[in-house]
């Protein structure tokens, strides 16, 4: 079966380059079939990678010991939903999740544009193609990260190390392919820039063929950030889902860039500016999704959300040095071309504003990658190697994130164009008149602490910018078409899913702020050992340890103990974390609980039960709001969905616009 | 011309009473659910400061290389008894502050989880402002180039449309029509 899987991988290496080649040899010449043999090639591509994919999968799930892989991360025990999980619990699985996923999607990407974009497509190709050359390299010729490495017979174990506890969990099921869908699904947008270039077909096309890709892309990225959060909040036991790791951050950092493109293209499709800049946002947030790959599976730095000792790091940085150099190379020699009228109509306008989000969101992500790459810097300068850990990130991020927020809550206030200051005057009154307010009860109802207040503030402003939004568009079409409230909001948003979609988005960013303010900002915690009936007291909540539930598997021991949570006295209800002990890794484990409400989370690890003594060891955190994070997430994920839901009407405006754009141009 | 107006976020023709009433109810009724739901949670300061106002300010020497608060070894030999000896020394009343100069004298700055804000560790803090004003001041420029681009390229006119009383100005019917195309 191993011989299958690395037969097709091998394949899916001459595949690919053969679609570099006929391709562009195609493009060059003018010759049609080899165009489509490039087209084709993609398909065969899809082909081959998706028989690899079943190969491993049908490997872990029959639990082939033969192959190292299954033996390194299944055992006989683990069940059938977390033998999924162990197909990228490794680096050669995760590659060749990432070869699949981008297969799949250069698949659909050649069957949409099979009647449009023709000059383009055959160059989108060979980039697409150079991407998965590189990762079929990896897992073949290059031997890195080969999921196919087979154990001599004699040596076969007869049962499997079994999977990393860590990732026993349903965030794993989820975070690590929606990660990979948005990062491998900005190589798209990545893939057409790069085609515009080398054609010199440098107007909107690329953009327009892209925009659902990237909001798709981002939409995913977005999903695998906040499902690695709750992961890590869920999994990990220390209380919080965000530590400023480098991996966390290396999968920020192209969400950060990936959304200011997304704002920037906007510019682009309204006022035929920005080229350059655009062009320029996309190869980073590519390079950064190579980065976020590379540093995950790497193991060049300690994480825990690191699972690769790869020895592919030299390759990785190789193949980032390739793709940069050519990618800023060929923007340098086509700046002539990208050459916008660059007018602006006024000082104070929603173009300007949009230019402010992108310089805070670019300029955010530089701070984090400041951040990351610091002590290098430094142990390269001054031979002293520092740690920037969290307290540099969140001093740091927390300015520039408040000035974000603001402008997300200004943005929409100022009309396209210019505005004039009594146009901003009347428009900023009620959401300043919301903000104020809501500071005021703030303060009334003890709320304190000075970061929290502004963010909390400006929340209320946000929200109620946003609110806004929708009470005057819904007002407008009542008085339109006389139809009741909930049939005009509903009309509103199908009508303009793009806009509206885009200020759901807005509003789950702002939910998800709230609940990370709050958990930030007024976290207590205690951390005590006790015996049963004593209880613990944090902030105004008791935690009294009931009894224990001590069992074996085939897999572990298990050690569950309940608790009961009171708010001062009353009873809310119960909590049973759990502690393990895997005997053939001879690893610790545990699995935390929660009594969680909209207002806060009882957030409770058993760090140690002794049987002898009867005495546990608990970590309690209270951690305020954080349900708001998880709720401002799936605001996001709806909004996007809404954003990118296909609509001809949108579709006709856009490509007005454009149109409107080449007229003016070639006038 | 209301109607672009009111596409146009103006809202001086929502003087009716009930455009009005919507404003003011969605201004008033948003911010008082959120300060009163958010006063209702637990976000108001504690007496003590917590552990993590300490153990996320310094490096694990378990050899994890994670801050204290995010150490993966439930039971490690360095980390359990560090957040315990915190916890006991907060509630003492000593403050975080000091307890961060104890760990330094005894460790050295290695064990601070962020640069120090003096010598070349300046360099990580200022940099990422630094960039933000350079960039802030280049969108400056950008928008006043482009702006002034703008205003030369258009013809004197005399009346000219700003000072213009004519509501049906060309500039004025050009953006209605674009606010009708985005909003129908």
């Amino acid at each position: 079966m191993s011989a299958v899987g690395y037969t097709a991988l091998l394949m899916a290496v001459v595949i690919s380059a053969y679609g570099i080649i006929a391709s562009l040899v195609g493009a060059r010449t003018g010759r049609r079939n080899l165009i489509k043999s490039g087209e084709n090639a993609v398909y065969a591509l899809c082909g081959v990678v998706v028989l690899a994919a079943l190969v491993l999968m049908l490997a872990l799930v029959s639990r082939d010991f033969t192959l190292e892989y299954v033996a390194g991360y299944t055992s006989r025990g683990l069940s059938w939903f977390y033998t999924i999980t162990a197909f990228w619990a490794g680096n050669g699985g995760s590659m060749l999740l990432w070869l699949t996923i981008l297969s799949v999607f250069a698949a659909i990407v050649v069957y949409q544009n099979r009647r449009k974009n023709r000059e383009l497509l055959p160059y989108v190709i060979s980039i697409l193609m150079a991407i998965a050359l590189f990762f079929s390299l990896l897992m073949t010729l290059l031997r890195t990260a080969d999921p196919f490495v087979t154990i001599p017979t004699d040596a076969v174990p007869a049962d499997g190390a079994g999977l990393n506890p860590m990732l026993e969990n349903p965030g794993m099921v989820v975070h690590p392919v929606t990660t990979y869908l948005g990062y491998v699904g900005f190589s798209i947008p990545f893939a057409f820039a790069m085609g515009a270039l080398i054609t010199r077909r440098l107007g909107d096309a690329w953009i327009r063929s892209t925009r659902r890709w990237t909001l798709l892309a981002w939409f995913f990225l977005t999903i695998g950030n906040l499902v690695g959060a709750w992961w890590a909040y869920v999994t990990l036991g220390w209380g919080g889902f965000w530590g400023w790791d480098p991996v966390e951050n290396s999968s920020f950092l192209p969400w950060l860039v990936g959304t200011a493109f997304l704002h920037s293209v906007m510019i682009q499709e309204k006022k035929d500016m920005l080229k350059v800049w655009n062009v320029v946002l996309i190869i980073l947030t590519f390079v950064l999704t190579i980065f976020g790959t590379f540093l995950t599976r790497s193991g060049i730095i300690s994480s825990v959300h690191a699972f690769g000792e790869g020895s592919f790091g030299p390759f990785f940085v190789a193949f980032m040095g390739i793709t940069l150099i050519f990618s800023l190379g060929l923007l340098f020699t086509r700046l002539d071309m990208l050459k916008s009228r660059n007018e602006l109509d006024g000082f104070v306008s929603r173009e300007t504003s949009f230019l402010l989000n992108n310089l805070i969101l670019v300029a955010m992500a530089f701070a984090i990658l400041w951040g990351v790459l610091f002590p290098i810097i430094s142990e390269a300068v001054t031979g002293n190697k520092v740690t920037v850990g969290p307290p540099f990130f969140n001093q740091v991020i927390r300015p520039i994130g408040l000035v974000f927020m603001l402008i997300t809550g200004i943005c929409p206030l100022i009309a396209w164009r210019r505005a004039t200051f009594s146009n901003l005057r009347k428009n900023f009154v009620y959401p300043a008149a919301g903000a104020a307010v809501a500071l005021t009860l703030l303060l009334v109802f003890g709320v304190r602490g000075y970061w929290a207040l502004i963010s909390f503030t400006l929340s209320a402003f946000v929200l109620t910018t946003i609110l806004l939004e929708f009470a005057r568009g819904t007002w407008v079409r009542r008085q339109m078409s006389r139809e009741n409230i909930f049939k005009a909001l509903g009309s509103l948003l199908w009508r303009n899913k793009r806009r509206y979609g885009g200020y759901i988005v807005h509003a789950g960013v702002i939910l998800a702020i709230v609940g990370i303010t709050g958990s930030f900002a007024f976290k207590q915690e205690a951390r005590q050992t006790l015996t049963q009936g004593q209880e613990l007291t944090v902030g105004r909540y008791q935690l009294t340890f009931d009894s224990v539930n001590s069992y074996e598997t085939s897999e572990k021991q298990v050690s569950q103990a309940s608790f009961t949570v009171s708010d001062k006295g009353r009873f809310v209800g119960t909590v049973s974390p759990v502690k393990e002990y895997y005997p053939r890794k001879d690893q610790n484990w545990t699995r935390i609980d929660r009594n969680s409400n909209l207002s806060r989370d009882v957030y409770v690890a058993l760090l140690d039960y002794s049987p002898d003594t009867g005495q546990a060891d608990v970590q309690v955190d209270i951690n305020p709001l954080v349900s708001w994070l998880w709720i401002g997430g799936f605001v996001m994920a709806l909004g996007a969905v809404i954003a990118m839901w296909p609509d001809r009407r949108e579709s006709r405006r856009v490509a007005a616009r454009y149109e409107r754009h080449a007229e003016l141009n070639e006038a | 011309m209301r109607l672009s107006r009111l596409l146009n976020n103006d809202v001086a023709p929502l003087k009716r009473s009930r455009g009005r009433l919507v404003l003011v109810a969605a201004t008033v009724s948003l911010p008082l659910l959120v300060a009163v739901f958010l006063a209702s949670a637990p976000v108001s300061a504690q007496a003590a400061p917590p552990v993590s106002s300490v153990s996320d300010k310094i490096i694990c020497q378990c050899g994890c290389n994670a801050v204290l608060s995010q150490c993966p070894h439930e039971e490690c030999g360095w980390g359990v008894p560090a957040k315990q000896f915190i916890a006991q020394e907060l509630d003492k009343g000593r403050t975080p502050a000091q307890l961060m100069q104890y760990y330094v004298s005894q460790y050295g700055e290695k064990i601070l989880a962020a640069p120090t804000k003096r010598g070349f560790n300046l360099a990580a803090w200022l940099t990422p402002f630094v960039a933000l004003i350079v960039g802030g001041v280049a969108v400056y420029f950008l928008v006043t180039t482009w702006t002034s681009k703008r205003h030369l390229a258009r013809e004197p006119e005399p009346g000219s449309i700003e000072e213009s009383p004519d509501e049906m100005r060309p500039e004025l019917i050009r953006q209605m029509e674009d606010e009708l195309r985005e909003f129908d």
